[in-house]
């Protein structure tokens, strides 16, 4: 088939195959030569959102940074943050003490920024000294003395009262008597008492008189004896008394101290007035370190817990967040982002099977840490984790962090935990995600309109020219440095930003794929360590990316292995009517191919309707359904505006045996259908590619690169003739990033590629006929469609006239 | 009794005489944890109170509780009952001290009055404890026994405030 003069005028020039990339203006040998790039690469709006969002203090505007995975949004996000917080001012420490009040709600006290651990190490002092010295005081002479009294007067008290009932009836021959548990009278006979039998031998009487005498006594000892108590507990008030004078001198000179250090601080002037009363009413724990004693239940020796003398734990301070070694504001990520790992949690020590808490157990979370600062969350790994997003709502919006656990927050339990009163927060938190994330949740959740009031949008290409190509250049040294890799060669570095390109998917763009970018230096690293060399060159680069894709075109092989055989029917020569290859792109795990794929048309008179064969069998998506319908209406438009389009075609794609998508074979389809119905044969030397609309105009499709790899990958290893060749959509050559061995084979006039506008344009490169002849030959032959079509009609319409039953 | 405090040698032999009462307990636990230590002779004699036994047995007998301040009937086997009780407590409180240290101990129950071989043991005592609150006889028995004897020092136990002197004159060290 020969090549018209408008076909070869289509074809494309071998510099339009691969926007190459040039520096040899920029002046370096290698990639040594290269300073750092200023600024963030090509992430301007993104950036300026940033500055925007942490420079904005009011609520709200905390920030989402959103993009597809390995652009750099994390790195960019802790830079940037990293930089700001630098220049701010340290918050303040956090700690917990004992309520005094009420025990279960830890109270909260701020400290300057770096002074809380001073401050649990003075209090931990105190009770050390107070340790040493309350039990000082207790032993001192005078203590004693005034000690002895109390009880001497109340002893004394309580014998008077008693010897004075005993004088009374010894006066009148009766005998107090001790029992083991309290007192008795009996009568007296000599000097003891008198015998049971003696007493019975005495008149009645007699009896009678002793019987009520007792009887009076009795009475008269009760109310003395209930007297004791009374004494007691005045003997013990004052005793009392006694303890917290003796304690107070110990304590006052002890808390002074720590009241000049610590006095300026109102909070902790509070907490030490409260502390001092405390020990004053609880002397005794200060008294009775007693070592070696264990506490029992039933007799059952008791485990102690760990931290020590539980009773003089509530002296101690736990330090939730200290800053002595910090400076600037706090830039946290929070890697596992789960409910206790955010607010924080209240541990528990289990004694004797139950579980026991207090406020030194209480545990800081990322948002105590965060808290004045910054907090960067995996937005995917936060809403992954349960009740993590709803509580970080809650904070943000109520502003304070509460420290309680799911369960309490959900009132799931209702066993009393501790409520530690709540910590102002103040904090911005930068949610990292991608795109869609922040799409689903900005429709459907309200609240994070109202919190996340920034989005940071990270682009995943940037404009490519000769300033961007240098500042890539400026990227790839400073990763090399960073991750100490070998030196790249300017050629290298001029291969790797064509990569970029290619990546990219067009030729006047590059990726900021950093990771992917990272990846292949360090494999280009790897082919150049392995040859030995101390320098990269466009060898290595050009090993790399051949290696990588050796590790994963087994199926591309497998494909192309069958096709030569013959197993899958693929033509690249010769020409048939109603058959062309289309070509197909496949992506399996991360690696992109375009495959060949014969594509036939049949027609036959019929009514207006091009068949689907895809669609027909559920196997074709809805933009490939679109494609092909649009095919209808280009044809009843074109050449059957005056006539009804009395068509029957079907259309297939063959041996494809799972789902067709998309509407990159449109054109192809079309080209199948053209010559089915002009009866024009098509070259099967060539591959098409591109989608179409009503009017014929052929339009851009994706992976334009891969799809004409693909097809010279069958042809080259047929061995290549020069007719062989794809014919691509014109709007598609500025994506062009192909191989060195296509851009050879064109070059040599082996190969041959085509852009074309129109389906006209395509027609005549494929039939090798001008365009107008083949319109000529559809017109007429859907002319003589209709026509038998009409015939046909009126035919049918006499016979059954004639079979119509008569009246 | 009244012996100058200075000469008093480290005692051999302690006899104690106790009752029911709880000074007497006390007195005795003191005493054998410093007979212990001074590897001494324990002599201990639980008297049984004749006047608490016939108190007891009076028809209209009720005793006063001294905590709760209640009177509550009472009967001569109840009180034997709890008197040997309290004699066995005692008892045990010495056998527990001659667990942890080596101790030559004897323990016997008198009823009323002291029988001969107790008065001997006293009489042959360097230290008798007296801790006899409702047995004026089985007193007045030791004090005329230990009058008599050459060296048998008596102190006695019956109140507070005696029991304080006792656990003084024990911790002496000469």
């Amino acid at each position: 088939m020969s090549e018209t003069s408008a076909a070869a005028a289509l074809r494309l020039a071998p510099p339009q195959l691969r926007r190459r990339c040039d520096l040899s203006t920029a002046g370096f040998a290698t990639t040594d030569d290269l300073q750092e790039p200023d600024g963030i690469l090509a992430q301007a709006r993104a950036v300026e959102a940033i500055r925007f969002g942490i420079g904005m203090r009011s609520d709200g505007y905390n920030l989402f940074a959103m993009g597809p995975d390995g652009h750099g949004r994390h790195t960019t996000v802790r830079n940037l943050l990293a930089e700001r917080a630098a220049r701010e001012a340290l918050p303040c420490d956090w700690c917990y003490v004992f309520n005094f009040e009420t025990p279960h709600r830890p109270t909260r006290l701020d400290l300057p920024a770096g002074r809380a651990l001073q401050f649990r190490q003075d209090l931990q002092r105190l009770v050390e000294d107070l340790q040493a010295g309350i039990p000082a005081a207790f032993e001192t002479d005078e203590y004693r003395t005034r000690r002895q009294e109390i009880e001497t007067e109340f002893s004394e008290r309580q014998e008077q009262g008693i010897s004075a009932v005993g004088e009374k009836a010894r006066s009148g021959g009766i005998a107090l008597l001790r029992t083991p548990s309290g007192f008795a009278f009996a009568p007296l006979l000599k000097d003891g008492v008198m015998e049971p039998d003696k007493f019975r031998a005495l008149p009645a009487e007699e009896q009678k008189r002793i019987e009520s005498a007792i009887a009076t006594l009795q009475a008269e000892l009760e109310k003395v004896i209930e007297d004791v108590p009374k004494w007691r507990r005045e003997a013990q008030r004052k005793l009392r008394e006694l303890n917290r004078q003796v304690t107070r001198s110990a304590v006052a000179s002890l808390l002074e101290e720590l009241r000049t250090e610590w006095g300026e601080l109102p909070q902790v002037r509070q907490y030490l007035a409260r502390v001092q009363e405390d020990v004053l009413d609880h002397a005794e724990h200060f008294r009775q370190p007693k070592e070696g004693e264990q506490p029992t239940l039933f007799g059952i020796p008791m485990p102690r817990a760990e931290a020590g003398e539980s009773p003089l734990r509530r002296y101690q301070v736990n330090v939730l967040v200290e800053h002595s070694k910090s400076q600037g504001a706090p830039v946290v990520y929070e890697d596992n982002p789960n409910y206790g790992n955010l607010i924080g949690r209240v541990e528990h020590i289990a004694q004797m099977g139950t579980l026991l808490t207090d406020f030194t157990l209480i545990k800081a979370g990322a948002l105590h840490r965060a808290n004045g600062g910054y907090l960067v969350l995996d937005a995917l790994k936060l809403l992954m984790q349960p009740f993590s997003w709803d509580m970080l709502k809650r904070a943000l919006r109520s502003r304070e962090i509460r420290a309680e656990s799911p369960a309490q927050a959900y009132s799931l339990i209702s066993t009393v935990s501790l409520e530690p009163e709540p910590i102002p927060l103040d904090v911005k938190v930068v949610l990292v995600g991608e795109r869609y994330l922040y799409y689903l949740m900005h429709a459907y959740d309200p609240e994070f309109r109202e919190l996340f009031k920034v989005p940071s949008d990270f682009e995943e290409d940037t404009e490519r020219g000769q300033s961007t190509e240098l500042a890539h250049a400026r990227v790839i040294a400073t990763l090399a440095r960073r991750e100490k890799f070998r030196p790249l060669e300017r050629a290298a570095v001029e291969r790797v930003i064509e990569h970029q390109a290619r990546e990219a998917g067009d030729a006047e763009r590059l990726s900021l794929h950093l990771r992917g970018l990272v990846d292949l230096l360090r494999e280009t690293d790897f082919w150049a360590a392995d040859a030995g060399r101390a320098v990269v060159t466009t060898a290595h680069v050009t090993r790399a990316l051949q290696a990588r894709e050796d590790r994963l075109d087994r199926v591309r092989d497998r494909m192309l292995q069958e096709m030569l055989r013959g197993t899958l029917l693929v033509s690249s020569a010769g020409e048939r009517v109603g058959q062309v290859n289309g070509l197909a792109v496949m992506q399996l795990g991360g690696f992109a191919f375009g495959m060949p794929n014969r594509i036939t048309a049949r027609v036959r008179l019929g009514g207006g309707k091009v068949l689907d064969i895809e669609r027909e069998t559920e196997m074709g998506g809805p933009i490939h359904s679109k494609g092909v319908l649009i095919l209808s209406g280009f044809l009843a438009g074109r050449y059957a505006v005056r006539h009804p389009l009395s068509l029957a075609a079907s259309l297939v794609f063959e041996q494809s045996y799972s789902g067709v998508e998309g509407d990159s074979a449109s054109s192809a389809e079309l080209y199948a259908l053209l010559s089915a119905l002009a009866e024009a044969p098509l070259a099967q030397s060539l591959a098409v590619t591109g989608s179409v609309n009503q009017h014929g105009d052929v339009q851009a499709i994706g992976g334009v690169n891969e799809k004409i790899e693909g097809f010279f990958d069958l042809c080259s290893a047929r061995g290549l003739e020069g007719s062989q060749g794809v014919v691509i959509p014109a709007s598609n050559v500025k994506h062009l990033m192909l191989q060195d061995r296509v851009i050879d084979a064109v070059k040599t006039g082996k190969f041959r590629l085509y852009a074309v506008e129109t389906i006209d344009q395509g027609i005549e490169i494929l039939t090798g006929l001008p365009a107008e002849r083949v319109n000529q030959r559809v017109e007429e032959r859907l002319l003589d469609f209709a026509r038998r079509a009409r015939s046909t009609a009126a035919a049918e319409k006499k016979k059954s006239w004639r079979g119509r039953p008569e009246k | 009794m009244a012996r100058p405090a200075g000469k008093v040698k480290a005692p051999r032999r302690i006899v104690v005489l106790l009752d029911a009462s709880a000074p007497g307990r006390a007195a005795l636990e003191a005493a054998a944890a410093r007979a212990a230590e001074l590897d001494a002779e324990l002599v201990a004699v639980f008297v049984e109170d004749a006047d608490l036994l016939n108190l007891a047995g009076l028809p209209f007998a009720r005793e006063i509780g001294f905590a709760s301040a209640t009177g509550r009937a009472m009967n001569a086997g109840a009180m034997e009952r709890s008197l040997r009780a309290l004699a066995e407590e005692a008892r045990r409180s010495i056998e527990s001290i001659a667990r942890r240290v080596p101790l030559q101990w004897s323990f016997s129950i008198a009823h009323g009055a002291l029988s001969e071989e107790t008065l001997s043991a006293a009489a042959g005592a360097d230290l008798v404890v007296e801790a006899l609150c409702g047995n004026e006889r089985a007193a007045l028995q030791l004090a005329e026994i230990c009058r008599d004897s050459e060296h048998a020092r008596l102190l006695r136990a019956r109140t507070r405030r005696e029991f304080a002197a006792l656990q003084r004159e024990l911790q002496r060290r000469d």
